[in-house]
């Protein structure tokens, strides 16, 4: 397995390298023109080392632009590589792609990034905070595209490894910055956990009807996640209404014994609203009679996306 | 219910001109370029092997030619990639706008992108797909299956694709009381590799049992793929919930029909609902639903 400091040790010695051979090739690129173009009468004017070597560059960067195109192409690939676990391939895959010399920089920084992606999918947070702040070190437009995705990732992989200073250090230059949908629902999530671990239930109350719309576009655990989150706040602030709302919901959105599981905060609000679920037990008890077995769980969303309408 | 701007329905085109008009064009003139660029240095260097025997130097017209070709090329690369990205941010914009239900300006959106061709045909395709939705959402499900019916011929997918597209088909031929064409769309569906796991095949086919007054084959679907639909559908299970809520309803389970119109409602607000499925409107006159307290939405 590569570990994060030989990785960036290699990425630095790369990027060093691509930027000598790309100052080297343009002086060489220089130097044919002056000589392919130079007087008739001259040495280099009638040597077939001005145009052939032109040539050469010339082909040479068509290569490597070409190359690095089809590098980029498989790269799109390993976030789902990942996301379905198939973390040896992702890994093979990377690793090769940070050994073999490019001219361009991106699809390095690119592989940084999703190897700081495959060590978060890991759960090895040390190794995913170095990679990402090796990301977010850089100044290529690759890294600046990338920043808000690692520096997201960065902030998750340091909660759950305990620093929240870091945490807050992460979160904090994301504010002012313009993110995408997706963007906005890892921040809200990261927001929600980071404030209950430090305590800070009224700011996870603050604008409850945005947090609580932007929650319903999450996928089912993420968004019972979120809501939990904003459960456990209400119910600590005496917000019993709010408290048992939420608490419901969580409860529809994914199976209570697994989730109770992973925050057992929950159960308390649900035991103490008494949100036993009777009801609900009840339908899909009774439902399920009807229909055999209930499936077992798995989820994917392009199968299991609703039909738009 | 977020009302919908009677302008957004007047700004969509047809559909037959939405999808002639997006066709990407045929033939990338960068690829001609580059040839022209590879062809121009195998002259070059011809022409330079050959000087070294005779007394010319490489003519500087060529190399000029040669050069602006290469550079040419790399510029018209770039700004080709900046278009690419330019309409991958406007498809992004598109689908926010659309999940945060922004529907004129997702609206405009998509219509300005589907009427000039497209860069590429995958994002061709997820366009028509939001547009679908934005279809669907104005009431015009006779275009929601044209669109569903011309990807399906005409456009390679995957097989998850695939089976999103017939998904929306059938649910839109349901909403059009076309009960025999959904019917067979559902068949095929059924056929699909990724049915068994499917909750999206699972709420349309519940949607044909109620529409068709199988209740019991409805309730039993529900059950059957209740853990599926919970963990696949998000909120959207609300739709699963008071299509079942109207199946037992309609079964005489009042008790259960009760319980399973709070699930939804907790879900998802009932004018919602109401919207999707005319169906269950019946259902708030005897049943209450669960209305969320106070700062809360």
């Amino acid at each position: 397995m590569l570990s994060a400091q030989v990785a960036i040790v290699r990425f630095r010695r790369d990027v060093l390298i691509s930027r000598l051979a790309g100052v080297l090739l343009l002086a060489l690129a220089v130097a044919a023109i002056v000589a392919g173009a130079g007087d008739e009468q001259s040495g280099w004017g009638r040597s077939i080392t001005g145009g052939g070597l032109l040539a050469a560059l010339m082909a040479f960067f068509l290569y490597q632009g070409y190359r690095d195109l089809q590098s980029s192409r498989r790269a799109a690939d390993w976030p789902a590589m990942i996301a379905t676990g198939r973390f040896e391939q992702a890994e093979r895959q990377i690793d090769l792609s940070l050994r073999t010399f490019s001219l361009y920089r991106r699809v390095k920084v690119l592989s940084l990034h999703n190897l700081a992606l495959l060590r978060h999918a890991q759960q090895r947070w040390d190794e995913a905070a170095i990679l990402c702040r090796a990301v977010l070190d850089q100044q290529v437009p690759m890294a600046r595209a990338l920043a808000k995705p690692s520096r997201l990732l960065l902030a998750d992989s340091l909660l759950q490894g305990g620093d929240l200073g870091g945490v807050y250090d992460s979160l904090a230059r994301l504010y002012d910055q313009r993110l995408s949908l997706a963007e906005a629902m890892t921040l809200l999530q990261l927001q929600l956990d980071y404030s209950w671990r430090v305590g800070a239930c009224e700011a996870m109350l603050a604008g409850l009807p945005a947090k609580v719309q932007l929650s319903e576009l999450m996928p089912s655990a993420s968004a019972a996640r979120a809501q939990a989150f904003l459960a456990l706040a209400a119910h600590r602030l005496g917000r019993a209404d709010q408290a048992s709302w939420l608490g419901r919901r969580v409860k529809l959105l994914v199976d209570p014994d697994r989730f109770a599981g992973e925050m057992p905060g929950i159960v308390e609000v649900w035991k103490q609203l008494a949100l036993d679920g009777a009801a609900t037990a009840a339908i899909t008890g009774t439902t399920a009679a009807d229909g055999g077995a209930a499936a077992a769980g798995g989820s994917s969303n392009t199968v299991g996306g609703s039909p738009g309408l | 219910m977020e009302p919908t701007s009677p302008h957004a329905m007047a700004l969509i085109p047809p559909v037959d001109h939405l999808i002639a008009a997006s066709q990407p064009r045929q033939g990338d003139p960068l690829q001609w370029l580059v040839g022209a660029t590879m062809a121009g240095m195998l002259v070059l260097l011809v022409v330079s092997s050959l000087s070294s025997d005779q007394s010319g130097a490489m003519p500087a017209v060529l190399l000029a030619i040669v050069l602006g070709l290469f550079l040419s090329s790399f510029m018209m690369r770039s700004a080709r990639f900046r278009r690419i990205r330019r309409e991958h941010a406007m498809l992004e914009a598109a689908e926010e706008m659309i999940q945060l239900r922004q529907w004129p300006q997702g609206t405009a959106i998509l219509c300005g992108v589907l009427s000039r061709p497209m860069l590429s045909q995958q994002a061709r395709v997820q366009a028509m797909m939001y547009m679908t939705t934005v279809l669907a959402r104005v009431g015009r499900f006779e275009d929601v299956v044209t669109i569903h019916e011309y990807l399906l011929a005409t456009v390679p997918m995957t097989e998850p694709s695939i089976h999103a597209v017939r998904l929306g088909r059938a649910m839109a031929m349901l909403r059009e009381d076309r009960l025999f064409d959904a019917d067979r769309a559902i068949s095929e569906l059924r056929r699909s590799p990724v049915a068994e796991e499917s909750s999206g095949l699972a709420l349309v086919e519940i949607y044909r049992d109620v529409k068709t007054g199988h209740h019991a084959e409805a309730i039993a679907e529900f059950g059957r793929m209740f853990t599926r639909l919970r963990d696949q559908l998000g909120h959207r299970a609300a739709d699963a919930w008071i299509l079942v809520a109207k199946a037992l309803h309609v079964s005489g389970r009042a008790a259960e029909a009760n319980a399973a119109v709070t699930s939804a409602t907790l879900l998802s607000p009932p004018a919602e609902l109401c919207r999707r499925y005319p169906e269950v409107t019946d259902l708030f006159a005897t049943y209450k639903a669960a209305a969320p307290p106070a700062g809360v939405v």
